[in-house]
């Protein structure tokens, strides 16, 4: 009796264990799901939907350059996605990609050695595994960014840590993410303090900041598809898909999303944070848990 | 003997005491006015002192509305956090 | 009577050279007001609206209305609205830069008299 007791309780721990387990992104995906759905329907035909996403947007100006409807995959795109006008310029630009040169040094850097013998292969199971991150360690609690993983690999290996944002780490990532091109991101929320991660992060996501008082999501979710100045906003869906970034603008740097991440949140009038500062790698975790399940096409250029 | 090293560490303990925090600003300026005054009085004070201490009055002036400014600033700061703590969640794609 | 009428000649032209430096006062302001409006590191309000009257610049943004027919609105309600939107609008994207002390007082009065010169009904 007592023998059976036990095994129900065991059985029945087992079993509360899976179901929790289950429920650690239950309010991820619902988070996630509305999202994907905010941006299908507005970009389904913003014409049409002119007075309830963009009220104050030049309709002959949308009936001439706005590109729709968008599925779930023409996100990896950004601004270029709706953007016809900096589309067209883009393609052209990018038959002769200023990034293919990085990507090339990335590839050297990849299959160089390091002292010891080694190099960065036995890190990694292989090259494309840049739709994995970043990802939550349950060893350590916190969340792990690629450039983290990368400088992780050179320390273990007796080099030093490259500077983040730009530079080499960039040129490294870059090659990881041609190698990753096609594969789907690919976030997940293992435990509690994943959860609380990801918490944590959607609020940096959702909160107003900086003297300017804006939000990423003023800018990236009800502003996208509109004109800031002369720049057009990226949907925040599909934002993280085309990391790093080869940015023309001053003179062409390609940055990590971390960067990316750092620039935006200064442009807020909010002290720039620091790279891989707990604040910016929660707010990747949640900003690519977003685009779950879309194709990668990393690098990428942008104005 | 006892009354000077009591003295003495009285003088170290107010010295460090200093060190902590740096001379006032406010204090040094009285201190300079004082001391050009009394060599004016004296006629004997020198060309550039008197500007020195107007000097050090207008950039004290000045210290003191920057670091209003910053108080002012993280205080703003500090109350909009508060107060988008609240509103944040009605954001949220739903 | 001679002498009256030189007084009142002199008031006169006083009045004039009053109203004259009234108006170059003000059309200062409104000079002042659009390169406020128009400046990245000022106000940055064309990195969201466009100006009814003033077509001419460069790059504006779309986030915001087109500011229009603000001379039927009184002084004060677009001085609030500019120094701090979310008064009346919570959670507007609109920066709040009069209550971030970014644009002064005089800035921010610079820029009502530049958006009623310029956005007056036809
Ligand atoms: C004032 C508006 C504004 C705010 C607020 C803002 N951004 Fe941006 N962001 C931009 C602009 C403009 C660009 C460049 C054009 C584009 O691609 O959207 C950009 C670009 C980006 C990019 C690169 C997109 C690409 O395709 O290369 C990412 C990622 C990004 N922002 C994330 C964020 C995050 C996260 C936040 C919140 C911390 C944020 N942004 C806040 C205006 C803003
Ligand atoms: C980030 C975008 C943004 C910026 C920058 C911005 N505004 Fe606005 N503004 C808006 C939006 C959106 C509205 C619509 C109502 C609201 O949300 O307050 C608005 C409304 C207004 C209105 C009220 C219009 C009406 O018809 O009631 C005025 C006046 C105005 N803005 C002036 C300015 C001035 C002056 C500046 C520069 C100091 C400025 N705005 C900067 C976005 C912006």
């Amino acid at each position: 009796m007592l023998k059976k007791l036990i095994k129900i309780a065991i059985l029945s721990m087992i079993s509360g264990s899976i179901l929790f387990a289950a429920s650690y992104n239950a309010q991820a995906e619902k988070d996630r799901k509305a999202f994907v759905n905010y941006f299908l329907k507005k970009f389904q035909n913003p014409v049409k939907n002119h007075a309830k996403y963009f009220p104050n947007v030049n309709l002959d100006e949308m009936k001439k350059t706005y590109r729709y409807p968008l599925s779930f995959q023409d996100f990896q795109d950004g601004s270029l996605a709706w953007y016809k006008p900096s589309r067209e310029q883009f393609k052209e630009l990018n038959e002769f990609p200023a990034y293919s040169l990085e990507v090339d040094d990335g590839e050297v850097l990849w299959n160089k050695p390091f002292a010891n013998g080694k190099t960065y292969s036995s890190c990694f199971p292989e090259t494309g595994v840049r739709n994995d991150y970043p990802y939550f360690d349950t060893k350590t609690n916190e969340v792990v960014t690629i450039g983290q993983a990368v400088n992780a690999c050179r320390v273990k290996n007796g080099e030093k840590p490259y500077k983040y944002g730009k530079g080499n780490i960039a040129k490294v990532i870059a090659y990881m993410a041609m190698k990753s091109r096609g594969k789907k991101i690919h976030v997940t929320i293992p435990s509690m303090a994943a959860a609380q991660a990801y918490e944590h992060g959607k609020k940096e996501f959702y909160k107003q900041r900086g003297y300017l008082s804006l939000s990423c999501n003023e800018c990236h979710v009800v502003s996208s598809g509109k004109r800031l100045r002369a720049e057009s906003l990226s949907p925040a869906l599909g934002q993280t898909t085309e990391m790093p970034v080869y940015r023309v603008k001053g003179g062409g740097t390609l940055l990590t999303l971390q960067a990316r991440l750092a620039g935006c949140v200064k442009g807020t009038g909010a002290e720039k944070p620091k790279l891989q500062s707990k604040t910016l790698r929660d707010l990747s975790y949640f900003l690519t848990y977003m685009s779950n399940g879309m194709k990668l096409y990393g690098p990428d250029t942008r104005k | 003997m006892k009354k000077l090293i009591l003295i003495s560490t009285i003088t170290v303990a107010f010295l460090a005491g200093c060190a902590g925090t740096g001379p006032s600003v406010n204090g040094a300026i009285q201190s300079a006015q004082k001391k050009y005054n009394q060599a004016h009085k004296e006629g004997v004070a020198w060309q550039h002192t008197k500007s020195l201490v107007t000097k050090a009055k207008k950039a004290a002036k000045e210290a003191i509305s920057y670091a209003n400014k910053a108080a002012y600033e993280a205080d703003t700061a500090m109350a909009q956090s508060a107060e988008y703590d609240k509103t944040w969640r009605a954001q949220v794609p739903r | 009577m001679i002498n009256t009428k030189k007084i009142v000649a002199v008031a006169i032209i006083s009045m004039l050279g009053a109203s004259v430096t009234y108006a170059q006062s003000q059309q200062d302001l409104v000079k002042e007001g659009r390169k406020v409006f128009v400046t990245k590191k000022l106000g940055n309000c064309l990195a969201c609206h466009t100006v009814q009257n003033d077509p001419n610049i460069p790059q504006a943004g779309n986030i915001g209305p087109k500011l229009s027919n603000l001379d039927t609105y009184p002084k004060d309600y677009i001085f609030n609205k500019i120094w701090d939107p979310n008064k009346t609008v919570p959670n507007t994207i609109m920066p709040p830069q009069g209550r971030s002390h970014k644009i002064s007082k005089h800035q921010v009065d610079a820029l009502v008299a530049y958006l009623q010169a310029t956005t007056k009904a036809k």
